[in-house]
């Protein structure tokens, strides 16, 4: 050694499993290979795999070379000392060195302890042979070369007897399944996996598990094996007997600590470690992994190493001295056997006022339960379907407020579709809960440049653990490169152009006095413009400044343009106003005549009560609304649109309010209102609901004793949602004050392109109810008066027909092609 | 697509000062005149006929100008009335973007047309294409 060499403090790592080999990585990455002279042990003679997909390789879902995490040439890269395949014997801490079973002392500054686990064998008679350990056929499943043995062996036996329910056992029982060996697994608890499930859920694995013709038997304690010179069954503890050539052993893991024992360190289950991984009384000795005891808890799940790694990292660096581990909550998403599993906390209520939520469809092997303590999700379980899991897991880590009907959290009940509940995910959120990857890293990873699945695994490591967030970081990754306008590449940007949330964003315009889009482009985005973000910035800052707005029309959408629908020809759609979907004999021959005129190839009553005029060319815009002569319906922006109503009391026999007359009223004073999303209202005027106000945006219902039901958030396109109820009010005056208050607070608060139905369920209608109803927060008076200048605002665009306002406004974008090109329908045809 | 090369029309072979007047160059291209630019507000395109073609020209907020080909290839969607910024256009029917200096698209569709293009001194726009006859029509 040299003298430059000897001057670096020397780390010796004992155990080059996940977590040693994970510390190391953490080390290297935080100062580089050069800050400590690293020698490395372990019992194994290979460089570090992945523990976790010894069952793939069992299975032969993956190849031995695919799950070693660090080869041994990257060892040497890094200046790494590694004594692979030397088990360590003693640790002399007087004298700071190890002693290895070549008689070897190596001389450490700090030593890192990472022995990991060990098989756990229940006494059973005849599982040792005397002379050579395990009998011939028995085995344990913790290493590569345990697999290598059992998958030579069970390659030319038939019968195979798994001990052990739990995740270890079951996967072995399915892996030894691919060599047609025919598989009992006996366990000794009353259900399949009692350690993360309760008693129902085990029953419903079981048979899913026995569905893949594994036989299960619980209960059974082995008490022997037998056979002399092989294995030929297990006696259990009740006389029953399996036959078997083959026993796998896989009842658990307990933490390696022989070697800390020996060298008389504190050890209780596990070795005694604080908050910074040091072990209790020894200065430069640290232990991580599963062979730790952290505040009475040992871990046998990667995610846990991970975290402890990290802080001993930081701590061993210096470049976080303040870095504590303060113990894990413990989330785990597994197949287990080809089946989802996922569980996290209790698995069962604990006490009398704890909520219990299960649902169970044993045929189709489907389980999920949830425990809620004091609006706090404190344990779940999932069998079958796991769609539920990112939520929950959520939920579980941080305590966020759950859904008001807690069915929701087993369930999607006509919430936003998967997609969304993807893009919403907050960027903190782990997804990939073995390499503690968030949504943040995988979205920043995209937006770096890396653009592949692979790629962004790569860098990561997302995905790279047990392999089940795959899907969930396909599709992040999709999204975050996707080329739609819906698209964003930051979850809590209000727009991918501007780095900034929604409020962060509003009170920079406002602090700026920034009224134009190139202004917040110039402003907040260094003067890059962006196409995807034009729309988004027209709607905020048309909200937020009405009459002071400084129009560039070059930042609206096409529809805003020249305000009508583009259709899939490059023809337009043109819906006059029809105020609560009443119209007049004079209005409708004047429709006629329009139709007529222009020869408009197709006429359409509308979902929302108007009447559509399709297949109007640009350029005759300008002559179709001056010929209507009627006002705009709104029915191309993300705006307020219409309100559909009822017939109401003044002739249905049933009508209990004036729905039609209070329908005209909310049209009359929030018409074209721009929002972050399309809102579609309705008034009904009894509960047998003709106008569909439960599925709107906002509907109001009429009720008996003259009061009005005013429901939000309600949804029916692709994601059908029944509204919440806001507040049942008296007077039509108190809907349109609620609905004004109601309208502005989503104005202001909801990200672009998020409907009501996504909306109302992310602030909570309870919340709702407090900010809009009760005004807990005094937001009332500046919601309103906010409001009231938005309506003053309102033009009706049409009058545009009288002069451009830009040049060329309605010059046609495609006069070569015969338009319409869709199909002319005449009247009653099919 | 037609025989002639999008990768010589688009590229190198066009030197803005070699265009002036609207001469022929190379016996393979013609510059043809579109209108004065105030027709094209800033930050917009407008869409021109040119010899049994249709290009779309974008006057971006800097005042350059850029022409491709009008029409989206995924769908047929008026590309003169999309979202632009210095880079991209995005066809305002499903949301395909493209490069407005290469007419490569960021999202999968095949590429656009793009067109050299010109102001003159008195405020004309003029745009460079195949003679016609090379070219056998549109996208």
């Amino acid at each position: 050694m040299t003298q430059a060499q000897e001057r670096r403090p020397r780390l010796v790592v004992v155990g080059n499993g996940m977590a040693g080999a994970r510390t190391v990585e953490e080390i290297i990455d935080r100062v580089g290979p050069d800050r400590y002279d690293i020698t490395m042990f372990g019992t194994e003679p290979y460089g570090n795999y992945n523990r976790i997909l010894l069952s793939n390789v069992l299975s032969g879902a993956e190849e031995e070379d695919g799950i070693f995490l660090n080869s041994l040439p990257w060892y040497q890269e890094n200046g790494i000392t590694l004594r692979a395949g030397m088990t360590v014997t003693r640790i002399d801490g007087f004298a700071k060195a190890v002693h290895a079973a070549d008689g070897t002392a190596t001389p450490y500054d700090k030593l890192v302890i990472a022995t990991g686990s060990v098989p756990f064998v229940p006494p059973i008679d005849g599982a040792h042979h005397p002379r050579r350990g395990f009998h011939q056929g028995v085995f344990t499943f913790r290493t590569l070369d345990d697999t290598r043995a059992m998958i030579r062996y069970a390659r030319d036996h038939q019968r195979a007897v798994v001990i052990g329910g739990g995740l270890l056992g079951l996967e072995a029982a399915r892996g030894l399944q691919q060599y047609g060996v025919s598989v009992t697994l006996l366990h000794a608890a009353g259900h399949l996996m009692n350690a993360q499930l309760d008693a129902t859920g085990g029953d419903i694995l079981r048979r899913s598990v026995e569905r893949l013709g594994i036989d299960v038997v619980t209960k059974a304690r082995t008490e022997r094996i037998l056979g002399k010179d092989n294995v030929e069954g297990v006696r259990l503890a009740d006389g029953r007997t399996f036959a078997a050539d083959m026993v796998v052993i896989a009842a658990g893991i307990r933490p390696n600590t022989a070697l800390a024992q020996a060298s008389g360190l504190p050890v209780e289950r596990g070795i005694v470690v604080d908050d910074q991984l040091r072990v209790l009384d020894e200065p430069d000795v640290y232990a991580v992994g599963e062979c730790v005891q952290h505040r009475g808890q040992t871990y046998g799940l990667v995610a846990p190493l991970w975290e402890q790694a990290k802080v001993l990292a930081g701590h061993l660096t210096g470049t976080d001295p303040t870095a504590a581990y303060h113990g894990s909550r413990t989330a785990t998403k597994l197949k287990v056997a080809g089946v989802d599993v996922a569980s996290m906390g209790v698995t069962a209520p604990e006490r009398d006022d704890d909520e219990f939520v299960v649902f169970a469809e044993p045929r189709r092997g489907v389980y999920k339960s949830v425990v809620v303590r004091d609006d706090r999700l404190i344990g779940a379980t999932l069998i079958g379907d796991v769609s539920k899991v990112g939520f929950l897991m959520q939920a579980f880590d941080r305590g966020s407020p759950l859904p008001e009907e807690r069915v929701r959290l087993l369930f999607d009940l006509g919430g936003p579709p998967a997609e969304v509940s993807a893009a919403e995910l907050a960027d903190d959120a782990q997804v990939c809960n073995c390499n503690g990857v968030s949504k943040g890293a995988l979205v920043a990873t995209v937006t770096g440049g890396v653009r592949t699945l692979t790629g962004v695994m790569d860098a990561t490591r997302a995905g790279k653990g047990c392999g089940s967030c795959k899907t969930l970081v396909a599709q992040i990754v999709e999204w975050a490169a996707g080329g739609e306008v819906e698209a964003d590449p930051a979850a809590n940007w209000y727009v991918p152009g501007v780095p900034m949330d929604k409020p962060t964003l509003m009170a920079e315009i406002r602090a700026r006095g920034l009224r134009s889009v190139s202004a917040v482009f110039d402003a907040l985005a260094d003067g890059q413009e962006d196409a995807k973000s034009k729309m988004g910035l027209v709607s905020l800052l048309r909200m937020m400044w009405g009459d002071e707005y400084v129009d560039e029309r070059g930042a609206r959408f096409i529809n805003d343009r020249v305000h009508a629908n583009i259709q899939r020809d490059g023809t337009f759609s043109v819906v006059p106003q029809m105020k609560g979907g009443c119209t007049t004999p004079a209005q409708l021959r004047r429709i006629a005549d329009v139709a007529e005129k222009h020869q408009v190839p197709l006429v359409k009553l509308t979902g929302g009560q108007r009447i559509d005029l399709l297949g109007i060319r640009k350029e005759d815009l300008p002559k179709v609304w001056a010929d209507l002569d009627m006002p705009s319906g709104y029915a191309y922006g993300k705006s307020f649109r219409t309100v559909k109503t009822c017939v109401g009391s003044e002739f249905c026999r049933f009508g209990l309010g004036d729905s039609t007359a209070l329908g005209i009223a909310i049209e009359e004073r929030f018409q074209g209102l721009e929002a972050p999303g399309k809102l579609k209202l309705a008034v009904t005027g009894c509960p047998r609901n003709c106008a569909e106000a439960y599925v709107k945006d906002l509907g109001v219902v009429a009720i008996e004793g003259g009061r009005w039901e005013i429901y939000v958030g309600g949804a029916a396109g692709a994601h059908v949602r029944k509204g919440d109820l806001l507040a049942t009010v008296d007077t039509p005056a108190e809907v349109m004050a609620l609905t004004g208050r109601f309208l502005q607070y989503y104005r202001e608060n909801a990200n672009w392109l998020e409907r009501t139905y996504a909306f109302v369920p992310r602030v909570g209608i309870e919340r709702l109810r407090e900010l809009i109803v009760e005004d807990s927060d005094g937001l009332g008076p500046g919601l309103d008066e906010r409001l009231a200048a938005s309506v003053a605002a309102y033009r009706d665009p049409w009058r545009e027909r009288d002069a451009p306002v830009t040049p060329g406004q309605f010059r046609t974008a495609l006069p070569l092609l015969p338009l319409p090109a869709v199909p002319v329908r005449a009247g009653g045809q099919p | 697509m037609t025989a002639v090369d999008d990768g010589r029309l688009a590229g190198g072979a066009l030197v803005g000062g070699a265009l002036a007047g609207g001469a022929l160059v190379g016996g393979r291209l013609v510059e043809r005149r579109l209108g004065p630019v105030g027709e094209i507000p800033p930050g917009e395109g407008r869409a021109y006929p040119v010899d049994g073609l249709m290009v779309a020209v974008f006057r971006l907020t800097t005042g350059a100008l850029r022409a491709v080909s009008a029409v989206c290839p995924h769908a047929g969607g008026p590309l003169a009335d999309g979202l632009i910024d210095a880079e991209v256009v995005i066809c305002p029917l499903h949301q395909h973007v493209f490069e407005l200096a290469t007419g490569c698209s960021r999202s999968g569709q095949p590429p656009l047309r793009t067109y050299p293009v010109r102001q003159d001194p008195d405020g004309i726009v003029w745009v460079s294409l195949a003679q016609a006859g090379d070219d056998a029509g549109g996208p």
